[in-house]
């Protein structure tokens, strides 16, 4: 199976259009000229501007998350400050140690 | 072609006005943590989260199906909001250059130049917390080498989504290796 931007596409499909478009080509090593209207309708079967081809699996785990909650993010935001400002101390220790060297 | 996906001035404006306050409440606690006097320029602020909105709603139109529906999850949001707070620096330490012994050779004066990294990788622990639902820091080990990669290398917003992946897939418990 292939991911296709969200959408699970089966590999018979994809094989399908591999083989429309080999045809295509073989007829042009044929010495046939392949004309413009065969070359459009290669084009279409793989190009489907709302659903590119080539954004394959990128869309993995996008969907699954909560949406932006300013609430959340303000109180989360109180929470963690003085876990962060203790990890700013040692990484600017750090920093320091590095910068001696 | 389907309609593009964007954030309204209004959601824009609330994710702003959030981050600002972020940004003002960590500088102080800073200020007071080592004794330095910093700035928050509210202009590049806005540049670092319009700019981050912008990358999202990209995102959001080329990967997504339904990009009005579906959702980029916090890893992408605080990958771009790293990549633009790393790139415009909206907080800065004030220098008082003038002041006795102050030397500009003496490394230690460099000590708090990361505040823009580190406030990155703190924005990034606060929407990764919210994530999770978990409340979580980065380690200073592992924040100091993000860090350093963040102000001396070339990272881009596709390896800041991988770093902050495996830190999750690492709170869920996931197996990022197998032992064999």
């Amino acid at each position: 199976m292939i991911r296709v931007r969200g959408e699970t596409r089966s590999a018979r499909s994809v094989l399908e259009k591999k083989m429309i478009w080999e045809a295509a080509m073989d007829e042009t090593s044929d010495g046939t000229d392949m004309s413009d209207e065969k070359r459009r309708q290669a084009f279409k079967e793989y190009h489907k501007p709302e659903r590119p081809i080539f954004q394959i699996g990128h869309a993995r785990r996008t969907n699954t998350s909560e949406d932006y909650v300013s609430a959340s993010i303000r109180a989360a935001g109180e929470r963690l400050l003085e876990a962060g400002i203790k990890t700013a101390h040692s990484v600017i220790a750090g920093f320091a140690k590095h910068s001696k060297k | 072609m389907a309609e593009r996906f964007e954030f309204s001035s209004e959601e824009i404006e609330l994710r702003f006005v959030d981050h600002w306050a972020l940004a003002d409440q960590y500088r102080h606690r800073l200020e007071s943590e080592f004794n330095v006097k910093t700035d928050l320029q509210t202009r590049r602020l806005y540049l670092a989260i319009v700019s981050a909105y912008k990358d999202i709603e990209r995102y959001k139109n080329f990967h997504l199906v339904d990009p009005f529906a579906q959702k980029s999850d916090a890893i992408k949001r605080v990958a771009y909001l790293s990549k633009w707070i790393c790139r415009f620096k909206p907080l800065s330490v004030i220098e008082d250059s003038s002041a006795e012994g102050y030397d500009a050779t003496n490394a230690n004066v460099d000590k708090i130049t990361l505040i823009n990294e580190l406030f990155a990788l703190q924005v990034a622990a606060i929407h990764l917390s919210v994530h999770v639902g978990r409340d979580f820091v980065i380690g200073p080990e592992k924040a100091y080498e993000i860090a350093y990669e963040m102000l001396f290398r070339q990272v881009n917003e596709d390896s800041f989504m991988l770093v902050f992946q495996m830190i999750i897939d690492h709170l869920k418990n996931e197996n990022i290796v197998i032992l064999v």
